[in-house]
Order: C-alpha cells, then structure tokens, then sequence
C-alpha cells in the first residue's frame, strides 16, 4: 500500500505537466487562444516532472526514475492529442514555410537504390565493429572483459545502421564510400595502438 | 533540406515499412502481453497441474531428496523459492529425448505430511508461447536459439530501424506545423498521417532502443563471431571459471540460505526467487540466482541475475547485478532492460504494454496509410478498379491485425477450457493460435474487407467475454485471485477498445465508396 501514494501521485504528476506541455504546444487544439506559450510551459512541465521523479524514488532507483518517467512522457504525450477540442490547431498563427529546396540536380537525379543499400551495408559492418572495439577499448582498465566485449557488441549495432539510414541524403555514394574506407583504416589503425601501443 | 533528398527518404520510408510493418504489428502486440509473461503462466496453470507449497526450510531437504531419487535432474533443475512468481512446483526439472527432441517436464514437492510427490506434466506455458510469438512473430521452424523467425525478425528490425530514420527525416520539414496535430475533417489520409506521426515522434526513442535490441538479440552470434574474427584474434572475450578440484557430491551443495546470505553481501536488497541449477555433480556446477530487486537497473525482465558455483558460492559473474555492474555494465545492461521494461516493476510493465500496444497501432496506421495512398478516387459515377496490391495490402492488414489477436484469445481460451493434464497442451495451445490467426486472414480473402473486418471485431469481443467468463468461472481465491483480476481488468479495456472500433466502422460503412478497396 505505501507503494500506491507516491507512484499514484507521480503518475497524476506526470499526466499533469504532460497537458501543460501540451497546452503550450502551437499546434494545441484544446482551446481556441493560447494561453501559455512554449517556454513557461516546458519550464512548468520541467518542474512537475522533477517533484515526480523525486516522489518515484521511494519506489526506484534515480536511473530507474528518469526512464520510467521518459516511458511515461511517450505514452501520454502520444494519447493527449488524441483528445482534441478543435479539428485542427487554430491558435497557431506562424505560418510554416516548408524548407524544402530544389536542387540544381533535380531534373536529372537518380536515386542509385541499390548500389546505395548494398554498398554502406558492407561497408558500414567492418566500420562499426572497429569504431565500437576503440570506443570498448577506451573504456577504463577496470571494466572486466565480459562487460567489455558485450558493450563493443552492443555498440556494433547504432553504429551499422545510422550510416545505412543516412546515405541516401547523398548524391554520390562513392565518394560517401570511400569516406567511410578511410575511417575504417583511421579505427582500426587507431585500434592497433591502444590495443598494443598504449 | 533538398526536396531530391526528401523524395529519396519518401521512398525508404515507404518501402521500410510496408516490407516490415505486418510483422512487426504481430511482435508489438504479443510483446505487449508479454510483459505478464509470468502472470499469464500463472493464470493458466490449472489445479490437478499443482504441487503443494512448501516453507523456506524445507527446500534443502526437498533438493537433496529430488537429486537421490531423480539423479537426472542434476542436468538442469529450477527451483522456485516462495518469492517466485510461478508456483507451479518447488522444484522442476527438464528431460529432453536425445532422439527426438521431444521434452518432458517434471516437478517434484513434498505432501503435507513430508512425502517426496514427484510427476511428470504437461505445463501450458502461455506466457512463454506468447513470448515466442513475440520473438519470431510466429514464423514457424528452426529451435529455440536460432528459431528462423527471430533470424527474420532480426533482418525486419535493421529494416524498422532505417524506416524510424527516414520516418523522422521526412516529418522535419513540416515539423513546426505537424507536431501533435490531428486534422480530423481535412480527408482521410491527412487523418491518419496525423495519427502515424504523433505515435511515431512521440515514442521515437522507444522504438530506436527495440529496434537496435532486437537486431543483436538476432544476430549477437554473428556479430561476436566478427569481433573475434578481426579484433579479439586468439584473446577470449569471456571468461570461463576454471575447473575446480572440490568434492562434487550432491549432499555437499550449499544450503539455499548460504546462497542468499553470500548475494546479500553484494547486492543487500536482492530477493532470491528462482534457482537454476546446472550441472550438478560436474567439475562445472553452477546456479543462477534470479531475484526481485524491484526499481533496480537490473538485466532480466522480472528479476535481476546472479550466477555462482553452489558448492561454494563464489562469484561466477556478478556484472549483472546493478551495485557492481559500473558504468560500462550499466549501459550494457541498460540494453537490456529497456527492451524488457524490467527496470520499475510492475508500474513499468504496465507503461510498456502501453507503449507496445501504441507500437502496434503506429505500423497498423503506416499500412492503412500506403493503402489510402493507392486507392483510386471515385469520379463521377463511374467505377474505378483499384490495383491489386492496394486491394491485397487492404484485406491482409484488416486480416493480420485482428487475426494475431484472435489468434491469441483462441490460445487463452485453449489453456483456460482444455484439460491440460490429458493433452499435449503445447501443442494445442499453438493450434488454436494458427488457427484462429489463418482463418481471420482467409475470411478477409472471401469477402469485401469492411465485412470481415466487422465479424472479426465481432468474433474477437465474443472470444474476450469468453475469456473473462472462464476466468470467472475458475476463479481460486487463495492462489490466483489478483491476477485472475488484472486478467479480466485488460480483457475488459480490450474489450471497450474493440467494441468502439466495432462501433465506429458500423457508422462509417454507409459513407464507403462502393467501389474503395475496403467495401
């Protein structure tokens, strides 16, 4: 039962600064002016978010707070718009010019699908794993080698597939290549001398 | 950013998606519901399957009466001390068939009066189908490491993870007018871009973290193989307890109370609930202790985890353990949990299953959106043909969606109804779950989507009011009462939820187009 107060409490809290933030928003379609603009609102969600992850550690751990927080943000933050007054946003008076631009290259653009996907999907695999070993073998002397090969693993991963989801921005992949074969000479020369050197 | 960038990224997101999206629905929705993974394994465990509790001091003299009587069970045997969350039996032990593969689970207690009750059963393991579903999405084939539906599933994340990218970078440009915006009346696909937005931005984080897990909880072999392969060379990665020369004799293990005493001296909160001991007798014995440590950073989705050598006690590996994990360990660990949701308790499982049950509704809109792109306006009188794929696309997102929670309920009820002492209930419990899962996407091929997509909804809240009726009806006060409770409390917001969405399609199905791929 004492676990209920502090954790009900917190939720309320959480719900709360979350309709603040909200309200702030200038998309909000909760009322027809807005009443509190972006910054007081953030700032008084900040607060109502801070006295919650204070109540929640009764029940957790700071880190198990700020998390448990965060996941309950992304929730609510995803069903409070879902409760509209309006059919759209009407307090929202900026408008919104598109940043879009077309580039000199438009007319005769080609995507290169293909030679794309497949060449930073090989290429990105031997990058991340030297990239993510250095960054494993940077880590202080005491982390015992279990945790040591699990993090490089782990790294392995983000680090694979952001360059994959990124290389389409360019016009031409194969100077994006060749980029990322000097990084992985640069890692894995980098990597010899810690591992060896140091 | 340049509008030739923008179309490009137009395209991944679309192709991503629509590659990824089915697939991933079924894995959010049964990853949803397995956040109660031991609950549900709890609410389907029917009486005669039970063996009596026994008290904390007893669980010596039980081990040590198993192990004289079953020496098989040395193998690998689990015992669940009063804190577990199953309580099936004290102690169990797994037999696997060298031939066939086929596994018998057996479970063993003591009576009231102190006789050893040993028997072998048949445990319905709802939670741990469901946990399955979630990590192959139910594509079938392959064992349990290297199942072909997790190295699939490992390939569709790497693909959600470029299609959360790409999501991103097509909203920014339109970011300052779209964010939490939701235009019901402007049509219907402006409608539900809105809805695809503000679940995908507001959760963005969420779904990076499950979308990187789910890629190295697939292929953490390979990419281990690459490290060391490249970089490790002949150093080990790991350590390995060496062998110790001590006298392995069963009557020599550690009393369960040594075993907590020696983890409280790392970790003072932890709560031991589950021992799994293996290789017992072995120069290689170990036990890895799982215990609550509630509110913790822990590695495991319910408890945190310990591993040691039950005849000494000595520390095998202790990194998984919040106090000693470090920095690096923490991240590590921090993988981990924020894909299990194990780091609050109970309080985070529930705001998981939200954020898995958002999850699933973020790639249901994705596809409804790629099919309203596709549907050919109606102009004039006369009728449009609407292209295959669109029409296709239409009836498996209306099938898959309704069919993994039919498929579901058909399993619930399978375990809750059939005697499970009598049957293969593993088997039947998979059964129920193609069946019902194949039959929703059939009915959607025989008739117009709408339809289906009515009877399914319809069919789908008689099958929950079932569920809630045969929880009802086998309610047991003293052993199950609360969950029997948070059981029928889901069913009946399910139930609100489908019963809305049933309701809101009725009204609309006037408005349809004649000739719309749904109608």
């Amino acid at each position: 039962m004492a676990e209920i107060l502090p954790g009900g409490l917190a939720l309320a809290l959480c719900l709360i600064a979350t309709a603040v933030f909200y309200i702030g928003c200038p998309n909000q379609q909760w009322f027809a002016k807005r009443y509190l603009t972006f910054l007081p609102s953030l700032l008084m969600s900040l607060v109502l978010l801070f006295i919650a992850w204070w109540l929640l550690l009764d029940l957790m751990s700071g880190l198990s707070a700020v998390f448990t927080l965060l996941c309950l943000e992304m929730l609510f933050l995803g069903l409070v718009p879902f409760a509209p007054k309006y059919d759209a946003p009407v307090a929202n008076t900026v408008s919104a010019k598109s940043t879009l631009v077309r580039g000199e290259s438009y007319a005769n653009h080609k995507p290169q699908w293909l030679l794309k996907s497949i060449g930073m999907f090989v290429l990105g695999f031997p990058f991340a794993v030297f990239t993510s070993s250095l960054m494993g073998w940077m880590a202080p002397d005491s982390v015992p080698i279990d945790i040591r090969s699990q993090y490089i693993m782990w790294l392995i991963t983000p680090l694979w597939l952001t360059p994959l989801s990124l290389v389409f921005f360019f016009r031409r992949p194969l100077s994006v290549f060749s980029a990322f074969v000097v990084l992985t000479c640069l890692a894995f020369g980098l990597l010899q001398i810690v591992k060896y050197g140091g | 950013m340049r509008l030739e960038a923008f179309k490009n990224y137009q395209q991944v997101h679309i192709w991503t998606g629509i590659l990824s999206g089915l697939l991933l629905y079924i894995c959010f929705v049964a990853g949803a519901f397995t956040m109660f993974k031991a609950p549900l394994n709890q609410w389907a465990l029917q009486a005669d399957q039970r063996l009596p509790a026994i008290a904390y001091a007893q669980y010596d003299t039980l081990i040590q009466e198993v192990l004289a009587a079953h020496p098989e069970a040395a193998a690998k045997m689990t015992v669940n001390l009063p804190q577990s969350v199953s309580q099936h039996a004290p102690v169990s032990w797994v037999i696997e068939d060298p031939d066939t593969h086929a596994t018998t689970t057996w479970q063993a207690s003591f009576s009231p009066e102190g006789k050893l009750l040993v028997q072998s059963t048949q445990l319905s393991a709802i939670g741990d189908f469901l946990d399955d579903l979630h990590r192959t999405g139910g594509i079938p084939g392959g064992d349990d490491h290297d199942a072909y539906g997790i190295l699939v599933m490992g390939l569709v994340a790497a693909l959600y993870f470029v299609a959360i990218v790409s999501g991103l970078i097509i909203f920014l440009p339109t970011w300052f007018k779209d964010l939490f915006t939701l235009r019901k009346r402007k049509n219907s696909k402006r409608f539900w871009v809105d809805f695809h937005n503000i679940l995908g931005i507001t959760a963005l984080p969420f779904h990076i973290v499950i979308a990187v897990t789910t890629v190295v909880f697939a292929y953490h072999d390979v990419l281990y193989g690459a490290m060391q392969q490249w970089v490790y060379k002949d150093a080990p990665m790991f350590t390995r307890p060496a062998p110790t020369e001590i006298d392995r004799d069963f009557s020599k293990l550690l009393p369960v109370t040594k075993l907590d005493e020696a983890i409280k001296t790392l970790e003072p909160k932890f709560e031991p609930a589950v021992l799994e001991y293996a290789g017992l007798g072995t120069p290689r014995a170990r036990v890895m202790i799982g215990g609550k440590l509630d509110g913790e950073w822990i590695r495991g989705p319910e408890y945190a985890y310990w591993v040691s050598d039950p005849y000494t006690a000595i520390s095998g590996y202790s990194a998984m353990l919040p106090s000693l994990a470090g920095a690096t360990g923490k991240i590590v660990n921090g993988f981990f949990t924020l894909h299990f949701g194990g780091f609050g308790g109970a309080f985070v499982h529930w705001v998981y299953f939200g954020l898995g049950m958002s999850g699933a509704l973020l790639f249901l809109t994705g596809n409804i959106i790629w099919i309203e792109a596709r549907r050919k306006k109606q102009k004039n009188a006369e009728s449009v043909a609407q292209t295959r794929s669109a029409k296709i696309m239409a009836r498996l997102t209306i099938g898959v969606s309704l069919g993994t929670l039919i498929g579901i309920a058909f399993a619930l009820i399978a375990v809750k109804a059939l005697p499970q002492k009598a049957l293969d209930i593993s088997f039947w419990q998979q059964v129920a779950y193609y069946v019902g899962f194949l039959l929703s996407i059939a009915s959607t091929f025989l008739q117009s989507p709408v339809r289906a997509a009515k009877q399914l909804l319809a069919l789908l809240c008689i099958l929950i009011v079932a569920l809630i009726a045969l929880t009802a009806l086998n309610v047991d006060r003293a052993f199950n009462f609360s969950t029997d409770l948070s059981f029928c409390f889901i069913a009946c917001i399910l139930l609100v939820g489908l019963g809305a969405t049933l309701f809101h399609i009725h009204k609309r199905k006037a408005f349809l187009p004649t000739d719309s791929v749904w109608s």
